[in-house]
């Protein structure tokens, strides 16, 4: 590196940190200008005075009721003046006022009201009860009395109604004798930083739980080893929607049977009993499958028997279970008084279980007839001869590429509703598809072809385009999906976490130790085995570690995420600040930082447990 | 018997790790392999079970063809090998009979071993194993608490927990001292006699060669620069494996 480093004369040494002071300055200057960076503004007194009035507002969180006592005095003024305008003097209780003089004629004319003899140090009001039936009272001036309880305030008439009668000023004075309890903002305070806090402990649960299996397929070094020939993995995507619609099917059919045999509680539970029965001795059947000697085909159809017989029975078993837990949940609705929310708990997870099994178990097919196509696909190419082979991946290569496009040609469509379809799936597909084909013919048939570094990358690119998104942009999103609410802002967190902890788990599974990786693989244990022997013991002190991370951050999160309707404390800050309730939002601001502060400790000291 | 015929591996990057080996190893040998740093034992041993595949030639075990073996058929031929590191490769944080229990995954039903079960009978075989290598009551601790000794012991353990045919042991006291060097070669030794396994084993010390080995073969930048008994390494032997510069030590 050193030797190509070009040598610079001293001149030109100099015009180049000229040329890079002139462009700083330039890009600064610049940056004045458009930022409306203006000294002018925050000068200006009308500004101070509405800042230092927010300030103030803002400093005085209105946390407590109180108790209060009050006092007051009854004084005259005439409208207008009569001829001879003079003082007027009322006592009442050891309290005298006098307010010279005791008339006004227009709104200009100055009036000086004079107390003695009232509670020290305590503020009051002057409040004038203007002539007629119903007219609101207006309050004229606010006064303070000193340590011997007088005080001298001059004020004019906001507004001047002639009357006969003399008409009626009440002075008063207010003052707290005790807290009685918690302002209603406080309240709602409480309850909404709960909501909060839940949020980020959902949000951060879940994400976890998803970014556990992606971060597996964002880590280079255990992807970088999947190789597998082309043929093998265009026949495992040539078969992936064939499995997921073999699975939907097969889960609209289970969850309907399992609809059936729930329909009586009891017969629900003696199907989820003997289903449970059932699936065990399946499992236990498999030691004396896999140890049996040789690649015999009997063997094979037996264990690939053995997996589609253990699938059909657990989904059958969830169904059910999800069916029993509707009727548990709706049974127990009532029943539990302040525990009615267990109730309620039951009815939403087994709604969701009901709701997810037939994308779960599309999924699962697909991922099965994947696994089989690659597996059946590899030992096939490697078996049969150099031309049959070539022939098998220049078909499955131009099929499978052709279903790719396909496919992202339907998720490019529901976007933007193409006229004309057929120009964005079926041609590009048909062309991309003999492309395929004929550079399929570049790869020698039987070589290891990289597709964990392809799936490492794409995993890679969509985790970190959702990392860039702020959770506060998904959250408007879930907004209109789910309306307003904090369910709407569980969900934009969870995405979001997912993101970015499937980022930072993938790079601690890249930091391990990759001696346990060799010495496991070496024993003769699959991949699954290999992850869970020399991977996961590697990896749970930081991914623990990342996970109170996580919910640190989505507990700072969530309080705006109201912002945009995602629920949670930021909401009713949002609405008091717009309502400019300051006072009421200093209180949410309070609760804010002093559950982040919390969170911050704990996390921190359960972080230090672990790492 | 394992045959390995014209063995060669060219790295990604260009590097030719093994030029076109060819030797045999008689059932209940021990093979010793010697050569620089870098001169390919490593990438050899690791041909054999596959951890590395080779770029062409053959490898045999009896009528197996280990080279081209897949899948299923690979995990079954890769169960019989046992292997021993440098640097042990154990999972520290796990416990010592997990780490020897590991050995029984390629034997083992996936579903049971994913949730950590392990038949009664395996951790009898698992305890049977730490007994023969002399820390049966360690079986509970951390892995990483041990000492070197103790832990390639235990890597030993794990690899007899395959019943293996065949152990290969890559530089397995590189990283102990000469006290303890000895002690875990003992031990290959006892498992090499008594068990009838045949072992192939890379080592850096001469008189380590000199002491266990049957018979040695010496691999210079990946060729195959000798194949004979250790007593045959004399000084111009020496100079011919090593490089002219080289002098011995130990």
């Amino acid at each position: 590196m050193n030797e190509r480093k070009k040598q610079t004369s001293p001149a030109g040494h100099a015009l180049r940190t000229f040329l890079l002071i002139l462009v700083g300055f330039l890009v600064y200057a610049y940056s004045v200008q458009a930022l409306d960076i203006d000294l002018e503004e925050p000068l200006d007194a009308r500004r101070q005075d509405n800042t230092a009035d927010v300030l103030r507002k803002l400093a005085q969180p209105d946390i407590f009721t109180f108790n209060e006592e009050a006092s007051s005095i009854n004084a005259t003024i005439r409208m207008p003046c009569p001829a001879e305008p003079k003082a007027s003097q009322v006592s009442l209780e050891g309290r005298t006022v006098i307010l010279s003089p005791n008339c006004a004629s227009t709104t200009q004319d100055p009036l000086t009201l004079t107390g003695t003899g009232f509670r020290p140090n305590t503020d009051g009001l002057v409040r004038w009860y203007p002539p007629g039936e119903g007219a609101t009272t207006r309050a004229m001036a606010g006064f303070r009395s000193d340590d011997q309880g007088n005080f001298s305030v001059q004020f004019t008439m906001v507004d001047v109604r002639e009357s006969a009668e003399p008409q009626r000023l009440e002075i008063e004075q207010r003052w707290r004798t005790g807290v009685s309890g918690f302002s209603e903002a406080s309240q709602v305070a409480f309850e909404r930083i709960i909501e909060t806090v839940l949020i980020a402990l959902m949000a951060s649960t879940v994400g976890t739980i998803l970014a556990v299996p992606i971060s597996f397929l964002a880590a280079r070094n255990l992807m970088v080893n999947v190789t597998s020939p082309l043929a093998a993995v265009m026949g495992a995507i040539v078969l992936l929607p064939v499995g997921g619609w073999i699975g939907g099917q097969a889960s609209s059919w289970l969850v309907g049977l399992a609809g059936q045999m729930s329909a009586q509680t009891w017969m629900g539970v003696g199907a989820l009993a003997v289903t449970g029965a059932l699936i065990w001795p399946v499992m236990r059947l498999g030691s004396s499958i896999v140890s049996r000697e040789g690649p015999a085909t009997a063997t094979r159809l037996l264990s690939l028997l053995r997996l589609i017989v253990l699938a059909v029975l657990l989904f059958l078993g969830l169904a059910i279970l999800a069916y029993l837990g509707l009727a548990f949940g709706s049974w127990l609705d009532g029943r539990l008084g302040v525990f009615n929310f267990i109730g309620n708990f039951f009815y939403v997870a087994s709604d969701f279980g009901r709701l997810t099994l037939p994308s779960l178990m599309a999924l699962a097919g697909a991922l099965v007839a994947a696994s089989l196509g690659s597996r059946y696909g590899q030992e096939a190419i490697l078996r049969i001869g150099d031309l049959p082979a070539r022939l098998l991946t220049l078909v499955l290569s131009g099929l499978g590429t052709a279903i790719v496009i396909y496919g992202l040609g339907m998720a490019l469509n529901w976007f933007y509703e193409f006229d004309n379809l057929a120009a964005w799936t079926t041609i590009p597909a048909a062309i991309g598809g003999v492309v395929a084909a004929a550079a399929s013919l570049l790869q020698a048939p039987k070589r290891p072809f990289a597709i964990g570094f392809i799936i490492y990358n794409v995993s890679r690119t969509i985790l970190n385009a959702l990392r860039s998104i702020e959770p506060l942009i998904m959250g408007i999103i879930f907004v209109v999906w789910v309306g307003i609410g904090p369910f709407a802002g569980v969900l934009a967190l969870t995405l979001h976490s997912i993101a970015a902890l499937g980022k930072l788990f993938s790079e601690q599974v890249e930091s391990i130790n990759e001696g346990p990786i060799e010495a496991i693989t070496a024993t003769g244990a699959n991949r699954i085995q290999t992850i869970v022997y020399a991977v996961v013991p590697q990896i749970i002190p930081p991914y623990i570690a990342f996970t109170f991370y996580r919910w640190d951050i989505n507990v700072r999160m969530s309080t705006i995420i109201g912002f945009v309707g995602g629920g949670g404390i930021g909401f009713v800050l949002q609405q008091n600040i717009n309502l400019l309730r300051y006072r009421q939002a200093s209180v949410m601001m309070l609760a804010i930082a002093i559950v982040v502060s919390i969170l911050d400790y704990v996390s921190s000291r359960l972080r230090s447990r672990f790492v | 018997m394992l045959r390995v015929k014209n063995l060669t591996k060219v790295y990604d990057d260009g590097t030719v790790a093994l030029r076109d080996v060819t030797f045999e190893v008689p059932d209940g040998q021990f093979l010793t392999i010697i050569g620089l740093s870098g001169s390919g034992k490593s990438t050899l041993l690791r041909c054999i079970n596959r951890l590395i595949e080779p770029t062409s030639g053959e490898i045999w075990w009896d009528d197996t063809k280990l080279s081209h073996v897949t899948g299923e058929e690979l995990r079954r031929v890769r169960r019989k090998i046992g292997m021993i590191f440098q640097h042990f490769n154990l999972v520290g944080r796990s416990s010592v009979l997990t780490n020897v229990l590991s050995g029984r995954l390629g034997y083992v039903n996936p579903f049971s071993s994913i949730v950590g079960r392990f038949s009664a009978a395996d951790v009898e075989k698992a305890y049977a194993n730490l007994q023969r290598v002399g820390i049966p009551d360690k079986a509970k601790n951390r892995a990483d608490e041990l000492s070197g000794g103790q832990q390639q012991r235990v890597g030993i353990a794990r690899a007899l927990m395959q019943e293996p045919e065949l152990i290969l042991a890559d530089e397995p006291v590189a990283s102990l001292d000469p006290v303890l060097a000895h002690s875990i070669m003992k031990h290959l030794q006892r498992i090499n006699q008594e068990d009838k396994i045949s072992v192939l084993c890379s080592l850096h010390f001469l008189d380590l060669v000199q002491q266990y080995g049957h018979r040695a073969i010496a691999l210079n930048a990946g060729r195959l620069v000798f194949d004979g008994l250790p007593s045959e390494i004399d000084d111009v032997r020496f100079k011919e494996i090593y490089g002219q510069e080289a002098e011995r030590i130990g």
